[in-house]
């Protein structure tokens, strides 16, 4: 499990304290890949990395100081990519409707609806991860990516701890059961051109 | 035999003495392979320098948000007025409410003499009523002192609120109650 920063480990930030650019200089490499895990692109990463620290300039007074800034953080970037999820399902829904009337095209060209998504992120099991649903999608990427223990994930998510590990075990054996249906085999994965394999199954 | 049922809850996930996961090896490889791609995406991808234009737009947001930033002091003061300003709120609409019935209470007794509040019907129907005949000579015509009227007095005290306050609506524009 990663290394996680001094700050994570349940430090109280005094709201008078909470400097906005030093916060920013300090989290946004880790927001940034944890938003590239739940994205799958580098540039919506950007984007909804800046975005939450945006709203957290914007509302850094509702921070109440009785977690890490880090916990915080994680919190506005999961809500940001909940919502962003809602968007690109209405876009797409609202895109079906137009194609629907328009005659059969079957070019090879991906629709105006596909996400751009980089091969590293549709190779690894992270792509297979945001099939999962919301809550076991984001206990696996706080977990796993992001190495927060099972109490800050819990406080993160605002759920017990016991459902924080359900949805860690019943997320991973959904993700062995999507393989499954795929027809594949773990020890196949992952498929990333001259790493080592040996660790795998 | 003693009746001893043993639940089995299927869905809880299996945990070891110290409360942490105990996953089935499988289990276990995929969340290591989970870790080593998270690691291998962000080697790729690296966000190890915040954008140029993050930090102004971060401070400006910040700067505009500010004043709704207040220290835990200021915001108990704002809460400790909100109360106040509530309870003398509260305190003035108990006063006023329990002012009402005692005036409406008295309020037969001082208008007796002031039959244009406590009357139901006013001086219309009088206004429409006939003129008298013209040929029963000159004498003037008595003119009718207020006092039927008191029959038609109600009890204020038996009106239900709705029936009050229409009441004071019949009211000509000139006569002013006071509570």
């Amino acid at each position: 499990m990663r290394n996680r920063p001094a700050d994570c480990l349940h430090k109280v930030v005094p709201v008078e304290l909470l400097n906005i650019d030093e916060t920013t200089q300090q989290h946004f490499a880790r927001i940034h890949r944890a938003a590239l895990v739940l994205c799958g692109n580098p540039w919506d990463a950007d984007d909804l990395a800046q975005e939450t620290f945006l709203v957290l300039a914007r509302q850094g007074g509702n921070f109440q100081g009785r977690s890490s800034i880090y916990t915080w953080l994680y919190g506005i970037l999961l809500n940001l990519d909940r919502r962003e999820r809602r968007r690109y399902g209405m876009r797409r829904r609202k895109l079906r409707v137009l194609w629907d009337n328009q005659p059969a095209d079957h070019g090879t060209t991906p629709g105006a609806d596909a996400k751009a998504e980089v091969s590293e992120w549709k190779k690894s099991l992270w792509a297979r991860v945001s099939l999962l649903p919301e809550g076991q999608r984001q206990a696996l990427v706080l977990r796993f990516s992001e190495g927060l223990a099972y109490d800050e994930i819990a406080e993160v998510l605002e759920c017990p701890l016991g459902t924080v590990k359900s949805r860690i075990f019943h997320g991973l054996a959904g993700l062995r059961r999507l393989m499954e249906e795929e027809g594949e085999e773990s020890r196949q994965l992952p498929a990333y051109p001259g790493e080592d394999l040996s660790h795998a199954i | 035999m003693p009746f001893d049922p043993k639940l089995i809850h299927p869905d809880e996930p299996p945990v070891n003495g110290a409360g942490d996961l105990e996953l089935p090896d499988d289990l276990s490889a995929l969340a290591e392979q989970l870790t080593d791609d998270a690691a291998h995406l962000a080697a790729s991808y690296p966000a190890e320098l915040v954008p140029a234009e993050l930090v102004p737009a971060v401070s400006q947001a910040a700067a505009v948000a500010r004043p709704a930033i207040q220290s835990p002091a200021r915001r108990g003061l704002r809460s400790r007025t909100g109360v106040a300003l509530l309870t003398a709120a509260v305190a003035a609409g108990l006063a006023i409410s329990l002012s009402v019935p005692l005036a409406v209470s008295q309020w037969p007794a001082s208008s007796a003499g002031n039959p244009s509040v406590a009357t139901a019907p006013p001086a219309a129907p009088e206004a429409e009523a006939p003129p008298a005949a013209p040929n029963q000579g000159d004498e003037p015509v008595p003119i009718k002192s207020a006092a039927p009227r008191s029959q038609t007095v109600l009890s204020l005290t038996e009106l239900s609120g709705p029936e009050l306050e229409a009441l004071l609506d019949l009211q000509p524009v000139s006569a002013s109650v006071s509570f």
